[in-house]
């Protein structure tokens, strides 16, 4: 791709993005929020995150040809778990880097 | 507000950033690390992470752009993983009292991170009104600088990492510890489950597109599910 598509993706890429986050900041100097909309938006994290995250850890593990049962599936799920019980991001981040480091090297010993 | 409030406003909002940060900088100096695989000059690459500021987007276009994808598709990519700053800047105007930091500026910075950590910290009236938006500001900035900083040192030294330790994992670690927390009731956790099993199944689509179509029909599914356990408990006596 050259330089002139790549900076084109770049601010065309970062134009939405800002109005996204600019959005409402602006609408609600004029008018108050539909209330139905913020209904729809709520859903948005939990669906678009999920969308990402799935594929995100399964798809390098598949197309590896690996078990299901790999480090990086079974490090996420206690990821998952722990950052349901504790809502801490560091604590998630720190158990589920240790978890997969440690599920790798038994990988390897066994 | 007086210079010092202001001041202390915005450092108590950097120092709740603080444990934020070291989950951040791995995923930041992959999003550095993927635009060099993308073949951006390292300069591009760290003005790429200043305008669209938003690590799983950035990261995924710049595999797209390795991949050589459509511009468009692309484009449209980074649209709809950020469409959840819709939803935060929703949120965000009815909590923060009007100030002095420009309403732009304010938006630019905003960030998932930020978002949850202020938005938990007003609902439970940790931070005084008048003080919200210095707070947010200060929350933001801080996350912004220890993005950009761990992006360069990501374009610098990310060849030296080896590939053993993994990092490409935070990314995903990240987003569970963001989405989680944020599953607080069934419609959203059917929203997650939806949106995430069909992104999977439809992940070989062309143009990304089991990305949108997991996250519409993760939106849509939450938005029903919701309508339909109100109904129900109108229904009862």
């Amino acid at each position: 791709m050259n330089t002139t598509t790549v900076w084109f993706v770049i601010l065309a890429g970062g134009l939405g993005t800002f109005l996204a986050r600019y959005s409402f900041f602006w609408l609600s100097d004029r008018k108050t929020l539909p209330e139905e909309w913020i209904r729809v938006l709520r859903f948005v994290p939990p669906a678009v995150l999920g969308a990402l995250v799935v594929p995100g850890v399964i798809m390098p593990v598949v197309e590896a040809g690996e078990s299901l049962l790999s480090p990086r599936v079974i490090a996420a799920v206690i990821a998952v778990l722990v950052s349901w019980k504790s809502k801490n991001v560091m604590i998630t981040f720190a158990v589920g880097m240790i978890s997969l480091w440690l599920l790798q090297y038994l990988e390897g010993v066994f | 507000m007086t210079a010092s409030r202001s001041r202390s406003a915005f450092l108590s909002g950097a120092l709740a950033s603080l444990p934020i940060i070291p989950g951040l900088i791995p995923f930041a100096m992959i999003a550095g690390m993927a635009a060099l695989d993308a073949g951006m000059h390292p300069l591009t690459a760290q003005l790429y992470s200043m305008i669209v500021f938003a690590g799983a987007s950035q990261i995924a276009a710049a595999q797209l752009i390795a991949h050589h994808a459509e511009p468009l598709v692309i484009i449209l990519t980074i649209w709809i993983i950020n469409l959840r700053f819709v939803m935060y800047s929703a949120s965000l105007s009815t909590k923060l009292p009007s100030s002095k930091i420009p309403k732009p500026l304010q938006a630019y910075v905003m960030t998932d991170q930020s978002f949850v950590i202020c938005a938990g910290m007003f609902d439970q009236n940790q931070v005084r009104i008048e003080d919200r938006a210095t707070f947010y500001f200060g929350s933001s900035v801080a996350l912004w600088l220890a993005w950009q900083l761990a992006t360069g040192l990501g374009i610098v030294f990310g060849s030296v990492i080896p590939a053993s330790w993994s990092l490409d994992f935070g990314v995903w670690l990240c987003f569970i510890a963001i989405m989680i927390p944020g599953l607080r009731d069934f419609p959203a956790v059917i929203a997650a489950l939806v949106g995430g099993s069909l992104g999977l199944a439809l992940h070989g689509l062309p143009f990304n597109l089991g990305l949108v179509a997991g996250s519409v029909a993760g939106i849509t599914t939450g938005y029903f599910c919701e309508k339909r356990l109100a109904q129900k408990s109108e229904v009862r006596p």
